[in-house]
C-alpha cells in the first residue's frame, strides 16, 4: 500500500502583526514549525503501516527551508519526502495550492490513501484537503476521528461532526482528513532522527509537472486576490478598572451577584 | 449580467438549519447594490416539510436533490455544480458547518473558481463583485478578498456570524426536484447521536482561558474557578493549537459560537477570530494585563490586571462563601 501525507510549514504562532503605516506583515521572530495538525496526519499513516505493509511518502509545498518538515517526518518514520518548491508556486490560494499538490503527487505515482490534517494554523481554512480530493476525483471524508479497519480495497473510518458520530466505508483510493484528538502524534525516535539528515529528498519544481503552464500555479493560478489588509477596527471601550487583586475579585463577585 | 445568488440550504430532522436562515439574511443584503434573485439548493428527502420550512423566505426557487446523501461530499458537490451550470449565479454561499466545509472546496475546484472560508463580513459592489472579509494571520489582521475573473464567487460563513432572515408573507418558494447520476462511493455503516455533554455552546457561565495562561497546570486553577462559579472552562485558539485543551473547548470563528449569560475571559487578547464567537454573550468580564488588549473593546467590565493574582483571590472568596453556606 502507498500512502501520501500532506504537511505544511507554518509560523510557530498563528500570530502576525502589521505595520499600520506601511501595511507590511511583520513576521520577524516567528520560528517556522510543522503545522501541528499535520503531525496527526503522519501519525495516522504510521498507524496504518503498523497494520498493513505500507510505504509513507510525505509532500510539503514551500520555500527550500520547508525541507525541515520532511526531516521531522523522517524522524517519525516516513519513508520518502517530496519538497514542492518553485517560485512559480508562491502566492497560491486554495484553488492553486490544491492543483499544485495534485500535479506534484501525480509525479510520484499512484497512492491508495492520501492523508491531510484538519487545517493549517496559519491559513485556518480547512479547505485544501477537499479541493485536492476533487482534482484527483477521489472520495474524501473530513473530521476523521478514528481509522477502524483498512484492507487493500477499502477503509472504515469514524467521523465526528456537530451532533453525531458516523462510521463510513470508503473504497481505496481515497483521501482522509484527520482530527488531532484521535491521532496524537508520537515523539520522533532518536535512531530515526540520526538517519533523517542523510535521507534523500526529492525536489519537485514546475518543470517536473505534467502541466508546465505557469499561469495555472501560484498567484497567477489563484482565483482570489487579497485586495487589502487592514487592522481590525477598534471600538471605544469602557474605562479600565485597575484596582488591587482583592478589589478586582470583589468587583467581579459584586457584578455577577456571587459575592 | 446575472447577479443571482445561490445558497446551499441545510435541512435535517429539526428542519432548516439556523445557518441557512443567516445566509438568506445576508444574501438579501447582498442583492441591494446590484439586484439579482436568490436561489437555493437543498438536500432533503421530504419536499413537503421542506416547503413549509421555506414559507415566507425570499427565495426565487429552490432546487431539491432527494437522492444525495449528505455524508458523501463528492455526491453533494456534483449536485451543487449542476445547479451552478443551470443558474450561472454570480455568488454561491455555503454555511461553514462540517457538511458545508467538506463540500465547498470540491464545488470550487469543479467550477475552477475561488473560495474564501469563514468570512466574518460580506459586501457587494454595484457591479456585483463580492467583497469577502475574514481575519488573516491568526486574527490580528483583516483581509478584503475578491474573486475578479471567475464565477461563482464562493464564500463559506460560520453559523452564528450573520443575522437571520426574518420571514415575511405567506408565500412558499417554488420547489424543483431534480436528480443527478450519483456516483456515490461512500457507504454509511451506522450513525450515533453524540451524547452532547453540555458543550460550551450551551453553558450559561463560561470561564475562558487564553494565551496569558502559561502552563497546563494553571488550567486546573481556572477549571476550579469555573466549577465554583457554576460554569465550565473554555479557551481561545492559542491553547488548542498548543495542545493544552481539546478543540471542543475552543471559542471563536474556527471553534464554537457561545452565548452565555456571563463570560469571564482570563488572559485572552480578543482577536477578531475570538470575537466572532462571543458576540452573543450577555455580559463579558475581561481580565488582561495588556491595556491595549482588543478584548477590552467588547468587555462590559474590563479589568486591567494579572490573572495569576486575581484568580486565586476569586477562588479564595468563593471557597469561603461555599463553606459558609
Amino acid at each position: 500500500m502507498k500512502i501520501a501525507v500532506c504537511m505544511k510549514q507554518v509560523p510557530a504562532e498563528s500570530r502576525g502583526s502589521m505595520n499600520e503605516e506601511t501595511g507590511v506583515i511583520v513576521r520577524a521572530g516567528l520560528q517556522p514549525v510543522v503545522n501541528n495538525y499535520d503531525l496527526s496526519a503522519l501519525e495516522a499513516a504510521l498507524r496504518i503501516r503498523e497494520c498493513v505493509p505500507a510505504e509513507i511518502h510525505v509532500f510539503t509545498m514551500g520555500p527550500s527551508k520547508a525541507e525541515e518538515v520532511l526531516r521531522t517526518a523522517f524522524s517519525m518514520g516516513a519513508d520518502a519526502g517530496y519538497l514542492i518548491s518553485d517560485k512559480a508556486f508562491s502566492g497560491a490560494d486554495v484553488l492553486a495550492t490544491s492543483y499544485t499538490l495534485h500535479r506534484a503527487i501525480e509525479t510520484a505515482g499512484q497512492y491508495d490513501v492520501i492523508l491531510c490534517g484538519r487545517q493549517t494554523t496559519d491559513g485556518d481554512t480547512a479547505q485544501v484537503s477537499g479541493a485536492l480530493a476533487q482534482w484527483r476525483n477521489l472520495p474524501h471524508v473530513n473530521w476523521v476521528s478514528a481509522i477502524e479497519n483498512i484492507t487493500e480495497s477499502a477503509v472504515t473510518v469514524e467521523q465526528t461532526v456537530e451532533r453525531e458520530k458516523v462510521r463510513l466505508l470508503l473504497p481505496l483510493p481515497c483521501l482522509l482528513s484527520v482530527e488531532r484528538e484521535g491521532f496524537l502524534p508520537r515523539m520522533p525516535s532518536l535512531r530515526l532522527k540520526m538517519a533523517a539528515g542523510k535521507k534523500k529528498i526529492t525536489v519537485v519544481t514546475l518543470k517536473d509537472l505534467s502541466d508546465q503552464d505557469a499561469s495555472h500555479y501560484g498567484l497567477n493560478g489563484s482565483a482570489t486576490r487579497v485586495r487589502k489588509i487592514y487592522p481590525p477596527p477598534r471600538m471605544q471601550h469602557k474605562p479600565l478598572f485597575s484596582g488591587s487583586p482583592d478589589e478586582c475579585a470583589e468587583l467581579i463577585l459584586r457584578e455577577t451577584g456571587m459575592g | 449580467m446575472n447577479q443571482d445568488i445561490l445558497i446551499c440550504l441545510e435541512v435535517n430532522e429539526n428542519g432548516l438549519h439556523p445557518s441557512s436562515l443567516e445566509l438568506i439574511g445576508k444574501a438579501l443584503e447582498l442583492t441591494q447594490p446590484c439586484g439579482g434573485n436568490i436561489f437555493g439548493v437543498a438536500f432533503a428527502r421530504n419536499t413537503e416539510t421542506l416547503s413549509e420550512e421555506l414559507r415566507g423566505l425570499p427565495l426565487r426557487k429552490v432546487y431539491v436533490c432527494p437522492a444525495c446523501r449528505t455524508f458523501d461530499a463528492q455526491e453533494c458537490a456534483a449536485a451543487v455544480v449542476e445547479c451552478v451550470r443551470l443558474l450561472d449565479p454570480s455568488v454561491l454561499l455555503i454555511a461553514g458547518t462540517c457538511f458545508g466545509r467538506a463540500m465547498a472546496p470540491r464545488v470550487a475546484v469543479a467550477c475552477r473558481t475561488g473560495l474564501t472560508a469563514d468570512c466574518t463580513e460580506l459586501e457587494r459592489t454595484p457591479e456585483g463583485g463580492l467583497i469577502q472579509i475574514r481575519p488573516a494571520f491568526g486574527g490580528d489582521i483583516m483581509a478584503r478578498i475578491v474573486t475578479d475573473h471567475t464565477r461563482p464567487q464562493m464564500a463559506t460563513v460560520r453559523p452564528g456570524v450573520m443575522q437571520s432572515c426574518a420571514r415575511g408573507g405567506n408565500q412558499v418558494p417554488e420547489l424543483c426536484v431534480f436528480n443527478i447520476e450519483t456516483s456515490g462511493r461512500i457507504d454509511l455503516l451506522d450513525m450515533q447521536p453524540l451524547k452532547l455533554k453540555a458543550g460550551i455552546a450551551e453553558q450559561k457561565i463560561l470561564v475562558a482561558a487564553g494565551r496569558g495562561v502559561k502552563r497546563k497546570e494553571d488550567l486546573e486553577m481556572l477549571e476550579h474557578l469555573a466549577e465554583l462559579m457554576g460554569g465550565a472552562l473554555a479557551c481561545s485558539r492559542a491553547l488548542v493549537e498548543k495542545g493544552l485543551l481539546p478543540h471542543e473547548k475552543q471559542i471563536g470563528l474556527s471553534g464554537a459560537t457561545v452565548s452565555p449569560d456571563l463570560l469571564l475571559t482570563c488572559g485572552i487578547s480578543g482577536s477578531v477570530q475570538f470575537q466572532a464567537g462571543v458576540r452573543r454573550a450577555k455580559a463579558i468580564i475581561a481580565i488582561n494585563s495588556d491595556p491595549e488588549a482588543k478584548i477590552f473593546d467588547l468587555a462590559h467590565i474590563p479589568i486591567l490586571g494579572d490573572l495569576y493574582e486575581i484568580v486565586p483571590k476569586l477562588i479564595d472568596r468563593l471557597e469561603k462563601k461555599e463553606s459558609f453556606d
